[in-house]
């Protein structure tokens, strides 16, 4: 693309009547990227993009796209194609009507309609659908109708709101790959809405994550995953989700509510103290744990680890993953792992994990990720090895 | 086929041919000669079968011109207070405006209107307009219909939202949307409105008794009256062969519209 087609939101305000939707939001989407918007329902991410579409005016801040600022300006004259969750395709018009719609509102030349509509058709291949009305069409065939509409317009800005969330499992995994593909052939600047993190993490370069309209974290997928900034959104990305239990911060190690302890590596506790904080809150991911039986210490001093001592209470196997669930005092904890294992319920177990997979974040306000240093050296006369005691 | 004929089904039987029995006397009537119409009361065949009272009353008055003084209202009428419903009811939808609950109860109130209340005041308005007597008087106090706006804005209303933002973001003008995306969805709505609309003032007899004198401007039902007053109301047949006229064209109407009311009801399927 020759010109830039970025997107600036900047202190964007937006409330539907008391209602304040989105309170203050400065977001970037970059020319030409893959951008998700991610959140659960109600989290303002469909607002955003009918902000962006032109469907809704913000209160008070600036919007602008491809360096001009767009307020007020009508969806018409946005130079975007969206992409709407139910394919909102006109009922009685064929599916050839239907892609040709706007580019006849455009005037563009009858020859060079038929050219882009052929062109997408075989890449959608909906090539012999051309002449049916959409209630002649399956769901996966509408989606792509859809789709075609928006890529026929070659619009600057390409808006999808949940596209896929009407296809079947199957269908959805397929045209997830499709759209990625699709993406390459036209690399236009993207914005795809959804709540379904596989579809955020497989589709965006980039996923904004969202809660009650704030923008909670920015990054690609795997800073997402593996440095969430903040409680929500360590929980909310992540399946099973990551264990998060409250502890304390003492000398020399964590202490668990109902007086379990975990010794933590000098390092670790060092940046916990440093932020001052004596309640926190402990993450750490179920495929970042590893489950052995009986009780166990760590003997692999490198990379510093902490081992939890907990009752195995029983496994869900779902095929490629099996989730264990661990009882380790009052709380609950899963782990994944790859292979079944064959505990009896209530034997003794013990939970593994690397320093690296531990999250830490403030118990109060924002939940705040806590930055941690993890030395990898083994400092002199300082055993990085530790474990741990859980009221069992 | 087994036919389980049971006591509801002979009650609706009844019924059928309570209803159907004017309809089925008036154009019997309408083809029987004078002596035949109450010695053979219940007889539906007319023997001999006669053309003699349709073209007294073709010769009598000047059918042709009422017929078409009838159709000159009706479609007028018709084609205005489609047009008045379709926009009002789309703004009702569409936008988003101070008072706009307030107004639409405004309309769906007018509809609880009777003709008694308003026909002083309409009545004295197309007098100092000097519009009795006219087309213009005829037409003018029925330019809008609450009754269609109310309908048109529920149909309307079924319409997923999407559609029209989808036309929007595609660069379609307001009425655009309305023109090439709402309308189709609702044509068999607008259709049988239609018909409803065209049937009402076809048989609108009150207004126009109120406005028209001139023997020229009469309407159909206000020709019916012609045969009551001069013939002292016993020339039955006449009577009822202006009847037989008079139904053709909203019947007409109803059996073209009806099919494409049906097929569009077909055709439109607006995705689920």
């Amino acid at each position: 693309m020759q010109e830039p087609c970025d997107i600036r939101f900047s202190a964007v305000r937006k409330t539907f009547g008391a209602q304040t939707v989105i309170p203050s939001l400065d977001l970037e989407v970059r020319s030409g990227e893959r951008l998700v918007l991610l959140g659960p329902s109600g989290c303002g991410k469909s607002t955003i993009m009918r902000l962006i579409a032109g469907l809704e005016q913000p209160v008070s801040g600036t919007i602008a796209m491809g360096g001009q600022i767009v307020n007020g300006l009508d969806a018409s004259e946005r130079n975007v194609s969206m992409v709407f969750q139910n394919y909102a395709l006109y009922p009685h018009m064929t599916v050839f009507d239907n892609m040709a719609f706007s580019l006849k509102l455009r005037k563009v030349a009858k020859a060079e309609i038929t050219r882009r509509i052929q062109e997408a058709a075989e890449k959608l291949e909906l090539g012999s659908l051309l002449q049916r009305k959409p209630r002649e069409l399956s769901g996966g065939q509408r989606q792509r109708v859809a789709l075609g509409r928006a890529i026929v317009q070659q619009s600057s800005y390409f808006l999808l709101d949940e596209p896929l969330s009407n296809l079947d499992a199957q269908l959805r995994t397929n045209a997830r790959n499709d759209l990625v593909e699709l993406h390459k052939s036209y690399p236009r600047t993207m914005v795809y809405v959804t709540h379904d993190q596989v579809e955020a993490m497989t589709i965006g370069q980039r996923i904004a994550v969202l809660r009650q309209g704030e923008l909670q974290q920015i990054g690609s997928p795997e800073d997402i995953y593996m440095r969430p900034a903040n409680r929500f959104v360590a929980a909310f990305m992540g399946n099973p989700p990551m264990n998060i239990v409250p502890v304390t911060v003492g000398d020399q190690q964590v202490m668990f509510a109902d007086g379990g302890e975990l010794a933590l590596p000098e390092s670790v506790l060092s940046s916990l103290k440093r932020c001052g904080e004596q309640h926190v809150l402990l993450g750490i991911r179920p495929e970042a744990l590893e489950l052995w039986e009986g009780d166990r210490t760590v003997v692999k001093p490198f990379p510093p680890s902490i081992a939890i001592r907990g009752e195995f209470i029983r496994s869900e196997y779902l095929g490629a993953v099996v989730i264990h669930h661990i009882a380790v005092g009052q709380h609950r904890l899963l782990v994944s792992s790859a292979a079944p294992v064959q505990f009896k319920p209530h034997s003794n177990v013990t939970l593994t994990a690397s320093c690296e997979h531990l999250h830490f974040f403030e118990a109060a306000g924002a939940e705040q990720r806590i930055p941690l240093t993890v030395q990898h050296l083994k400092p002199k006369n300082q055993p990085e090895q530790v474990l741990v005691m859980s009221g069992r | 086929m087994k036919i389980k004929v049971s006591g509801w089904n002979l009650l609706l039987f009844i019924c059928l041919l309570l209803s159907f029995f004017p309809l089925v006397w008036m154009i019997s009537t309408t083809f029987k000669q004078a002596d035949q119409i109450f010695s053979e009361f219940l007889n539906p065949l007319p023997r001999p079968f006669t053309w003699e009272n349709i073209s007294y009353v073709l010769n009598a008055v000047p059918m042709v011109r009422y017929f078409i003084n009838s159709l000159i209202v009706a479609v007028l009428v018709t084609a205005f207070q489609l047009v008045t419903s379709i926009l009002a009811a789309y703004s009702f939808t569409r936008f988003d405006f101070k008072g706009r609950q307030f107004l639409f109860y405004v309309v769906v109130a007018s509809m609880l209107i009777p003709i008694q209340v308003t026909m002083l005041p309409n009545y004295l308005l197309i007098s100092k307009l000097d519009w009795l007597n006219t087309y213009a008087g005829l037409v003018a106090p029925q330019l809008a219909n609450g009754m269609g706006v109310f309908l048109l804005r529920q149909t309307f209303r079924t319409i997923p939202q999407s559609l029209y933002e989808s036309a929007q973001v595609g660069g379609a003008a307001e009425w655009q949307i309305l023109w090439r995306i709402a309308f189709p969805v609702v044509r068999p709505t607008v259709l049988a409105l239609g018909v409803m609309f065209f049937i009402n003032v076809w048989n609108e007899y009150f207004w126009p008794l109120l406005v028209i004198n001139d023997k020229d401007m009469l309407t159909i039902p206000l020709a019916l009256q012609l045969f009551i007053n001069s013939e002292g109301g016993n020339s039955w047949g006449p009577m009822m062969a202006v009847g037989t006229l008079a139904s053709l064209p909203p019947l007409i109407a109803f059996f073209i519209v009806n099919r494409q009311i049906v097929s569009s009801f077909i055709s439109t399927g607006v995705k689920g």
